[in-house]
């Protein structure tokens, strides 16, 4: 072999993932079917490089677009971004001689579109003179196995491998390795496995190839009869370890819904790394003041939106005072908002939704993750304990209690949150029997009073404290080539308890527990329905839910609740037991039509039935969405649709609620349009109005029987709220260096009581405008920034104060409710974050701050005691968080 | 449920921040400090089920006497009006209803003593336009009178070229509801007790009355401490009925409550007395003065108190004294 002689060598590496798979032709907004068999490279052909651009040196990377049709035969190839010199002709060229296994959607061929990266290289390499006749045997065979095997099959092994991502030890898939001076290629398997048969002894290179990943070169040295196995560890490019990319093709049947991926939302600034409160910089949602938990979606309030965990709704999503959202971010496979005209699967909300999937752990070994702050720590650990069983567990638990009273000044006394949540879960594939799972998740909170004086934090312990857990179940398996069937049972149970007493008593002195035990049961069949004999392609998603909730209250008052103005009497506390019992029947269906191939209309209904504590009410819900694609990228949407919500059960308690109450009604009209000039960006924009009628409210005002007593009327259905708005947001899809976003919220959102007047809710916020931006320089450095800016909160001003001798105190002169707003939010937050990469782990640290100028944001007002002078209560101040976090 | 249980968590948690107001115990401008109502309720002999008879009402009624008690460092004049009327917004009266004004006028300093008591007398006589009141009080009560009808005794007082300050307080008129309810009598106390901390520890009376009035007040050091002990009758805490709304009746024991103001230091806390606490504790009935620090009293200064006595169902009665504070040696 003579080393002098030098050439160049144009590399082609072809890389698939389900990422880059789409139905063919995919007309833009048009649904698409689900894609069962992905297609596989049989053969590649190696582009031929622009001469003049080889001989300027030049190098490029051309990503493209290719078209297959129902045989895996390539018809056309795109360009998506052109980068000229020839590399673009040169690359189509490439492409339209590759040839694939076809592509199977819902189970049937169906043509399809893959999209891939071709780089060309200027590599070095020496040639052999002359070329050997086995090398001439080698190159000129037709591989006649699998992808993953190149040579000849019928010969011995020499060289295998495994190639897996460096810092999670994952099997990567559809990787390009290649023996450069044989030139020999395979692509590994989904195990990330590749095979040489009949190479003879010598030094190679063995080159992998990714455009996910840094290109990978290691050289081995083959002993003759000797058989070789190798590992080859690829650094994903310009991501960090804990990002991976899955995007699913689900049906769309609905209108607008914002999707989260774990992996892009790990490192938002001021969040902590917590994907779900990346929730709280999207379109739609209301900033929650003091950067509580709250999810104000669209003017409504908290309660009117729902937050369901595979498919089962929960009472909680962050922990309180701030806090970090209930679930591990390794725990979670996507997060959805939808923030109005949600489809008939969500019920029993009028606001809008939140729909979390926890992650089915993989089954590639032992994995886990640790990350540890100054405020708490959580791990994660997924294993397989068989073939087809896997698990994993994941928690949180915070220690600032622990930490706090060494700062506390002398007489200190302050309220610190404690918390800790915990998740686990169990999957079982039978193949064709189906996928068995079982996840368990749970979180307590309480706040304990933290004091440098012993006595002190005994006799004012709270010992309150909110916790819950769920048991959620799940059963999934094709029904037909087509459908899906999902049985979902699940148990949870919710506590709410607050004390108080003496630090030498025997019980508390007051004290409310509040228990809510809920049993409910989800039937789902979704999927397509057959073509045949159909006018038009349908996507049906029916089903059943059930809930059964009983909320049992324990009140151990000092007060009368049957004298007026009792609130200065000196009576023992008395025992309250109250109890509350709700079903709730409900049935739906959306079914998606595609008029035409470029128009989706989904009719929704959706049935409730309720037995609030005997009292039977029922609701049904029609909906209606459309989504157009207009073509060049852009999709027109509508909708109008009712939404129904109970009421809260202590609303229709016989003693301190209304058993008549009503349930409460939603009315949703939205439009607007999306357009996705590229693969890497998008633009939403949506104007919608919300009205809500017969809205549960609190009426303190009596009503005299007929035996001349007087009930309470505590709760009626004579509110009414509406909320108006439009929402913009500019996307910037993840890719190896950057993502970020620019979302804005105009909405105005009203209430009024009878035919009172309209006023301001507690939460409206007219402008809400959120940036969010991260980049990655290189060198395993990741920064981001998030900026935020709001309206303030609507306050209702205070003119002065009454001396009410009768209570020793002043009363509030007060003026027009909620008729002035606190300051403008404006808050900028930053991220820096480090990783460093080892083979089977990889390490981060990083920074996040919060408030980096420390604006004093005003959150609320205090006045002194007779309401002449004033304090503004500001947010969070300058928070610098500095954690670590390991992955295995 | 539980989102709305986190959210009052979260604020109990923020509201523990002192964002350091002045001490609400000390009078530093004009406040109005108590307004009393002699009897505090009158018992009445109608039938609640039959439309209000006014022959009836007013046969029945008794005059009320109003004083009204205000906190002055400054000795000024001072514009003042009591009114009697239905109870509006933010305790003050409501100016669609009918009204009786009281009493009203212009305190001026006294050439006799030259430091005039900021207070304010007036009668409240049974005639026709208490009638007027009491009635558009129960046109204006959801639930007809049945558990009594109060109305407002709202007083305005104003220093020359100051905004005007207000306050209110309650006279209560209950059908005899069940029979055996009785009227509310106002609280009394035997005496309160002095006891001084400090350099020369002693306990004794305090004597009552202004600092005006008194030739030999209790006098201390500056940075003396002095615990004031109510010390109750026996009997004081009456026991009394209400009815319920589902036709039943109730029994209760009053609790007594005092309000501590001076006009020269800090009390140890502004309300002592009154009802357990949330966490079953039993309020102690004593408040400690504190002068203002030693190195602010370099002469002889006097601090008056002010005590203001009361029970739940409106009955006030206050109480003043003095402290003389002597600059630390």
């Amino acid at each position: 072999m003579s080393p002098s002689r030098l050439a160049t060598v144009a590399l082609a590496c072809v890389t698939m993932s389900v990422a880059a798979v789409r139905a063919d032709p995919p007309a833009a907004g048009a649904p698409a079917g689900q894609v069962t068999a992905a297609p596989e490279l049989l053969q590649a052909a190696a582009p031929e490089y622009p001469p003049a651009a080889l001989a300027a040196g030049k190098q490029a990377t051309v990503k493209v677009r290719i078209h297959l049709d129902d045989a895996g035969v390539v018809t056309s190839v795109d360009v998506l971004e052109p980068v000229g010199d020839g590399f673009d002709e040169a690359a189509v060229a490439a492409a339209l001689q590759y040839v694939f296994s076809p592509a199977e959607i819902d189970g049937k061929p169906a043509a399809i579109a893959v999209e891939t990266a071709i780089n060309f290289v200027i590599e070095e390499a020496p040639i052999e003179d002359p070329v050997p006749e086995f090398l001439t045997r080698a190159r000129a065979a037709a591989d006649d196995g699998p992808p993953s095997h190149a040579g000849r099959m019928r010969e011995p092994i020499s060289l295998q491998g495994e190639v897996v991502e460096r810092g999670t030890r994952s099997k990567l898939a559809g990787v390009t390795v290649s023996i450069a001076e044989l030139g020999m290629d395979a692509i590994t398997d989904e195990r990330g496995q590749f095979f040489f048969h009949g190479l003879p002894p010598g030094a190679y290179r063995v080159l992998a190839y990714d455009d996910r990943f840094d290109r990978l070169e290691r050289p081995v040295t083959l002993a003759p009869r000797e058989q070789l196995e190798v590992r080859l560890w690829m650094r994903p490019r310009g991501a960090n370890p804990y990002e991976t990319i899955v995007e699913g093709a689900r049906e769309v049947l609905e209108v607008t819904r914002r999707t989260l991926q774990r992996q892009q939302l790990t490192s938002v600034p001021g969040t902590f790394g917590d994907p779900i409160r990346v929730l709280q910089s999207l379109p739609g949602v209301a900033r929650t003041p003091f950067g509580l938990g709250l999810l104000l979606i669209r003017g409504s309030n908290p309660d009117d939106t729902g937050v369901f965990i595979d498919g089962h709704e929960v009472p909680l999503l962050f922990h309180f005072l701030g806090g970090p959202s209930i679930l591990n971010a390794e725990m979670i496979e996507s997060i959805d908002l939808y923030p109005g005209g949600f489809p008939a699967r969500f019920g029993r909300h009028h606001g809008g939704a939140v729909a979390i999937e926890t992650r089915s752990p993989a089954t590639d070994g032992v994995h886990g993750s640790a990350d540890v702050d100054f405020l708490d720590s959580g791990g994660y650990l997924r294993a397989p304990l068989h073939k087809d069983l896997m698990v994993s567990v994941a928690g949180r638990r915070s220690y600032i209690d622990v930490f706090l009273p060494l700062f506390l000044p002398d007489n200190g006394q302050v309220v610190v949150p404690v918390y800790y949540d915990y998740q686990g879960r169990l999957d079982w594939d039978r193949k064709s029997q189906g996928k068995l799972s079982l996840t368990v998740l749970g979180s307590a909170d309480r706040l304990d009073v933290l004091s440098d004086n012993p006595d002190d934090e005994d006799s004012l312990n709270l010992n309150s404290e909110i916790r819950f857990f769920r048991v959620i179940g799940n059963y999934r398996r094709p029904l037909t080539r087509t459908l899906t069937l999902s049985l979902s049972p699940s148990y949870g149970r919710d506590s709410v308890t607050f004390s108080g007493g003496q630090a030498e008593a025997a019980g508390p002195f007051t004290s409310v527990d509040i228990t809510q035990t809920a049993l409910s049961y989800r039937m789902r069949v979704s999927g397509k329905l057959g073509s045949s004999g159909l006018p038009a392609r349908l996507v049906l998603d029916t089903g059943l839910d059930l809930l059964s909730r009983v909320t049992r209250y324990a009140a151990l008052v000092p007060i009368a609740d049957d004298v007026r103005d009792g609130n200065q009497i000196d009576i023992p506390p008395e025992l309250t037991l109250r109890g509350a019992e709700e079903l709730a029947l409900g049935y739906y269906v959306d079914l998606g039509v595609d008029v035409t191939p470029a128009l989706r209309v989904v009719p929704s209904l959706r049935f409730d039935g309720y037995n609030l504590d005997g009292n039977l009410r029922g609701t049904v819900d029609p909906r209606l969405t459309a989504r157009l694609a207009l073509g060049q990228g852009w999709t027109g949407k509508a909708y109008v649709g009712r939404f129904s919500q109970p009421p809260q059960p202590e609303a229709f308690d016989p003693q301190f609620g209304n058993p008549s109450i009503g349930v409460e009604h939603g009315t949703h009209f939205g439009a607007g349009a999306e357009w996705k000039p590229e693969k890497l960006w998008s633009f939403d924009a949506e104007l919608y109005y919300i009205r809500r009628d017969d809205v549960v409210i609190f009426e303190n005002d009596f009503v005299q029987n007929d035996d001349g007593t007087f009930s309470r009327v505590n709760f009626t259905n004579e509110g009414f709220r509406n909320a108006y708005g439009v929402e913009i947001l500019i996307r910037r899809e993840m890719s190896e260096r950057a993502y970020g976003w620019l979302s804005y919220t105009f909405s105005k959102s009203g209430q009024r009581r009878g035919d009172g007047a309209l006023t301001a809710t507690a939460f409206d916020q007219p402008h809400t405008l959120n940036a969010v931006a991260s980049w990655k320089p290189g060198g395993g450095f990741e920064l981001g920034a998030r900026f935020r800016l709001t309206s303030g909160r609507p306050e209702t001003p205070v003119l002065g104060g009454n001396f009410d001798v009768d209570a020793g105190d002043y009363n509030a002169v007060r003026g027009d409710v909620r008729s002035r707003r606190t300051s403008t939010f404006h808050q900028l937050d930053l991220r820096a974050e480090r990783t460093w990469l080892f083979n089977t782990w990889s390490a981060g640290l990083y920074l996040d701050v919060q408030n980096v100028y420390n604006n004093p944001n005003v959150e609320a007002t205090r006045y002194d005691y007779r309401f002449r002078d004033s304090a503004k209560v500001t947010s969070v101040p300058i928070l610098p968080t500095l954690g670590v976090r390991g992955q295995w | 449920m539980v989102t709305r249980a986190a959210l009052c968590c979260s604020a109990l948690a923020l509201a523990a921040c002192d964002p350091g107001f002045e001490n609400p115990t000390e009078v530093i401008d004009l406040r109005p400090l108590a307004i009393s109502a002699e009897p505090p309720e009158q018992v009445l002999d109608v039938d609640l089920t039959m439309p209000p008879n006014a022959n009836d009402l007013l046969r029945q009624l008794r005059p009320v006497e109003i004083c009204a008690l205000a906190g002055d460092p400054l000795v000024r004049s001072l514009t003042s009006t009591l009114t009697v009327c239905v109870e509006g917004r933010d305790a003050r009266c409501d100016a669609s209803r009918p009204r009786i004004v009281l009493a009203s006028g212009v305190v001026t300093p006294d050439p006799e003593t030259a430091i005039p008591r900021p207070q304010l007398c007036a009668r409240l006589e049974p005639d026709a336009n208490l009638l007027a009141v009491l009635l558009g009080a129960i046109d204006a009560d959801p639930l007809s009178g049945f558990s009594g009808i109060d109305l407002l005794i709202e007083w305005t007082l104003a220093a020359d070229g100051a905004p005007a300050v207000y306050a209110g307080k309650r006279v209560r008129f209950a059908a005899r509801v069940p029979e055996r309810r009785t009227a509310n009598q106002n609280p009394t106390v035997l005496e309160f007790t002095a006891s001084v901390s400090g350099a020369e520890a002693r306990m004794q009376p305090l004597p009552l009355g202004r600092c005006v009035d008194q030739l030999e007040p209790l006098t201390i050091t500056a940075g003396d401490r002095v615990t004031i002990t109510p010390v109750e009758p026996e009997g004081l805490r009456e026991t009394y009925v209400v009815p319920t709304f589902d036709g039943g009746v109730r029994e209760f024991t009053e609790t007594i409550e005092y309000q501590w103001y001076t006009s020269a230091g800090t009390f140890s806390t502004a309300v002592s007395g009154g009802r357990r606490d949330a966490f079953g504790n039993l309020p102690g009935l004593a408040s400690a003065f504190r002068s203002h620090a030693a190195k602010d009293v370099l002469a002889a200064e006097d601090a008056a108190i002010w005590i203001v006595q009361r029970d739940e169902r409106l009955g006030v009665a206050w109480f003043e004294s003095c402290v003389r504070v002597l600059p630390a040696p």
